[in-house]
């Protein structure tokens, strides 16, 4: 045999070799099985109209809520407007008076045909009472007081579902998943999704979906491991550990914002040099890298820059000294008896380690500090009239005292909020929108990139906001677990996962 | 705005000729293109056997070399247009012309020789405006211009410091914009020919050279692709495609035993030899090329606000010299017919550059292809689907 020969031969076996790894690499999608999902959240309905006021919260009721429902219109994975229900849509030459049309043929869970009727209903629940929403023959109509330029692309997020109501008060969804079993008693917390043969969008893959809520957010990499769940979320901290068990990971872009929110009105935070000085003392950098195990970005901008591409405008600074010749200069008195307060939510770990980290930071520029975990609440700030858009879903929040050992609580008056906010969307004037009206600031005409920079820049600038660092979104998989595709913004598509056999090799993906 | 139930726009470059071969084009998300190129020995897109191709291949390469040279020309071209426009914001926002200084970076995904192109024409657009840009030391108004970027656009910061005062001009740039301002309008024939109709629903449909060179037109469902034969129908069925609305497009292989396709969330490929598919592989959700050895090529869809009273577009290859033309549907829903028209972007807005040319039902779906863009159409009188070949020539 030749030389030539030798090297055809060598080529066949190398070109038979690369088909023999097609084909066991065909990955068509099957049908079936049931897909373990862990959170440590709790959820405590589904009922879009009782939807949490913190955004993180609402961010995992959004995910189990897409679970059972449907929007009218959806985001596609370049954040562009697709129908879902409505076929179609259109407005007015000012943008008050919005026609979707509906799609036919879509029936809820519970057998029942939708009809525009039942979506009226149900958007004018959520909407409340400053809108008008009605039905015709193919469609509904919803009639706004004010301009609303970015209305569709608002019932494309948040707790916009269309959703009926039963004679039993029962809650039923066109999605791919209906509800089975619910926990109904408070220590229960595993819920049951079957799948929705008849789902107008195609029977999901899996035929079942167990979600076990609160769970133990220490022990979620062993419920990977010893093969209890397929999906669990993970915190940032927890990402790297778990990826060096060659457990398989998948993050989003960074979509929480992890900020210090200071109320300027009171007395002790008045003067802006004091709140400078607190901004230049805190080491972002050392919480994303250490604390959040660089999981986390440190951030100078409330927006990301892969929302927002203009984080450059507005660079962390980290500035000790200045910060120490800032609160010479201002009137605190660092030995003064009673210390700033900063409060964060008692149920969240890395919020506490975060606190902590801020704490330290502000003593080494000779700021008393007191941190205090405190659960929160619900303050609804109803954003300006004139806004142009819906009034938020993931409103502030005001930090109510825990019970105190012993049953009682004792108020305290927080100088400090650190804020934990999920970023709903991946436009930054809907996700600069729902931040700023979180936090009860004005966000007027953010029509444009200039106007979007404005209105970011106005708390940042005035020190009543500090961003700290944003954090993505990560999950554990196990190998069963196939096309886990959901948006660069997080979330779950799980109607598109499917499983596999638990044979494929753990894989990190961002 | 009204936005009908139909997939997406896409990108085409149609032939008034049939070539000897074409040239595919494939986008990424930088806008950065990549190309392949199959011959053809003759009508209907056959492919050629091995051994003619090398006959063809001097032309062929010749032919390459000019089809890469112009969608370069017009991206570079847009970007500097887009340049020049933010040249002018930023002089529009100086409190003075006079000692000025000008650093310019680059934190996007621009090549250097595109943000060399954006440098030259931003600093020559700002010495045409008669700012007089000087040495960095002795400027009293110093402009600090960022290229930088997010997920859907490029974003152009410039910084505008005098002293303590500071002032922020910004530009958003699509990745994919052709914002050059076109001049020259002449009249667009567009044509269009039905090349199969049947009752089920189908997502995309081509005409493809079989084995032995045969005609096959290939359609694709939501459940499976089907294929047409001369000698009967074939099936491969995949999983149904789970998204909240069918989308899916279909690809051209690099050979002909394999044709790819794309759904919402997947890119498959099948094997028409085998009659099995290959493979599904994730969607990179990056906008970066698919891992899929068979890329799809990108959808485009016309910037800017839509001609009024119309619905979905296609961006298309220009013809008769023209410049950021576009197919664009009616906007109408499901229960009208529909139509097609091209339109040209001017400075003042969407011009139409042809006539209406009506279907006998809504358009549910505008594909590219590398000869010639299809319309998917639901015929209101016979409830049929119906796929169309579209031909777009400049004159009557």
């Amino acid at each position: 045999m030749g030389a030539r020969q030798i090297v055809a031969a060598l080529l066949l076996l190398g070109v038979a070799g690369a088909f023999a790894s097609r084909a066991n690499a065909s990955t068509q999608p099957q049908f079936g099985g049931t897909l373990r999902v862990q959170i440590s959240e709790r959820v405590t309905t589904i009922d879009p109209r009782q939807w949490p006021s913190e955004s993180t919260k609402a961010d995992v009721s959004e995910r189990v809520n897409s679970l059972v429902f449907d929007r009218l219109v959806r985001l596609d994975d370049k954040a562009g407007l697709q129908p879902a229900l409505a076929i179609s849509w259109e407005h007015d030459a000012q943008a008050k008076r919005w026609l979707f049309r509906i799609r036919e043929g879509v029936k809820f869970s519970d057998g029942t045909a939708l009809t525009p009727a039942i979506a009226a209903m149900a958007l004018q629940q959520l909407l409340g009472v400053s809108f008008d929403v009605s039905a015709t023959a193919d469609s509904v109509v919803i009639q706004a007081d004010r301009s609303l330029p970015e209305l569709a692309t608002e019932l494309s997020t948040g707790r916009y579902f269309i959703f009926r109501t039963g004679a039993d008060n029962s809650i039923a969804g066109t999605g791919a998943f209906r509800v089975a079993e619910w926990p109904v008693a408070e220590g229960f917390a595993k819920a049951v999704f079957v799948a929705n043969e008849t789902c107008w969008a195609g029977r999901p893959f899996v035929d079942k979906i167990e979600l076990l809520m609160r769970a133990d957010p220490g022990a979620q990499a062993n419920a990977i491991s010893f093969d209890q769940a397929d999906v669990v979320d993970l915190s940032a901290p927890q990402v790297r550990r778990v990826a060096q068990r060659s457990i398989r990971t998948a993050s989003s872009d960074p979509v929480e914002l992890f900020a210090l929110v200071i109320d300027e009105s009171l007395p002790t935070l008045k003067d802006a040099r004091l709140r400078q000085a607190i901004s230049l003392a805190i080491d972002r950098a050392s919480i994303a890298d250490v604390i959040l195990q660089k999981q986390g970005v440190a951030a100078g901008g409330l927006l990301p820059n892969w929302i927002s591409g203009y984080a450059h405008l507005l660079p962390p600074t980290f500035d000790l000294p200045r910060a120490k010749d800032l609160l010479a200069a201002s009137r605190h008195e660092p030995s003064r008896p009673v210390p700033l307060v900063l409060v964060y939510d008692s149920g969240d770990a890395e919020l506490r380690a975060v606190a902590d980290r801020v704490a330290v930071n502000l003593r080494e520029a000779g700021i008393m500090i007191q941190v205090s975990g405190q659960h929160s609440g619900g303050l609804q700030v109803e954003p300006a009239p004139d806004s142009g858009r819906l009034p938020s879903q993931t409103q502030g929040k005001q930090v109510q005292p825990a019970p105190a050992a012993g049953g009682k609580s004792k108020a305290i008056t927080p100088d400090l909020r650190l804020l934990r906010h999920h970023l709903a969307a991946p436009d930054p004037a809907l996700a600069l929108s729902q931040l700023l009206n979180s936090l009860g600031e004005a966000t007027a005409g953010l029509e444009t990139l200039e106007q979007v920079y404005d209105a970011e820049r106005a708390p940042i600038e005035a020190y009543r906001v500090i961003p700290l660092v944003h954090v993505s979104e990560s999950y554990g998989l196990s190998p069963r677990v196939r096309d886990w595709m959901p948006p660069r913004w997080g979330g779950w598509r799980l109607d598109e996962v499917w499983l596999g056999p638990a044979t494929v090799a753990g894989g990190n993906s961002q | 705005m009204y936005l009908t139930d139909t997939n997406c726009a896409k990108y085409t470059r149609p032939w008034r000729e049939r070539p000897d071969g074409y040239a595919m084009i494939f986008s990424s998300a930088s806008f950065r293109a990549k190309y392949s190129y199959i011959c053809c020995g003759g009508w209907r897109g056959i492919p050629m056997m091995g051994a003619d191709r090398l006959g063809f291949s001097r032309r062929a390469i010749l032919f390459l070399l000019v089809l890469i040279g112009a969608p370069s020309a017009v991206w570079s071209a847009s970007l500097e247009e887009s340049a020049k426009e933010f040249a002018r914001k930023i002089v529009a926002a100086l409190p003075g012309r006079e000692s000025v200084s000008c650093e310019i970076r680059n934190i996007s995904s621009l090549r250097p020789d595109e943000f060399g192109r954006v440098e030259q024409a931003i600093r020559a657009e700002l010495q045409g405006q008669g700012v007089c840009v000087s040495a960095t030391s002795g400027a009293t108004i110093g402009i600090a211009v960022t290229l930088s970027e997010n997920w859907k656009e490029f974003v152009w910061t410039a910084e505008i410091r005098q002293g303590e005062v500071s002032h922020t001009v910004l530009l958003g740039v699509p990745h994919g914009s052709e914002a050059r301002p076109a001049t020259n309008a002449m009249h667009v024939t567009v044509r269009s020919e039905k090349f199969w109709d049947g009752p089920e629903r189908i997502l995309d449909a081509a005409e493809v050279a079989g084995i032995g060179g045969r005609l096959w037109i290939v359609l694709l469902l939501r459940d499976r692709l089907l294929i047409l034969e001369p000698s009967g129908r074939l099936e491969i069925p995949f999983a149904p495609d789970p998204g909240r609305d069918p989308v899916g497009e279909l690809g051209f292989g690099q050979n002909t035993n394999t044709i790819p396709f794309s759904l919402s969330s997947r890119v498959c490929t099948a094997d028409l030899d085998m009659r099995r598919l290959v493979e599904c592989l994730p969607k990179d959700m990056s906008g970066g090329p698919t891992a899929s050895p068979y890329p799809m090529p990108m959808d485009l869809t016309p910037a800017g606000s839509p001609a009024p009273g119309k619905g979905i577009g296609l961006v298309i290859s220009p013809v008769c010299g023209g410049t950021n033309q576009f197919l664009m549907t009616s906007a109408r829903d499901y229960t009208q017919t529909d139509s097609l028209q091209v339109f040209q972007t001017e400075p003042s807005g969407p011009v139409a550059m042809s006539a209406e040319l009506d279907f006998p039902g809504p358009i549910v779906a505008l594909h590219t292809a590398p000869d010639a863009p299809r319309a998917i159409v639901r015929n209101l009188t016979t409830g049929n689907y119906e796929a169309y070949r579209l031909a777009i020539s400049c004159g009557e």
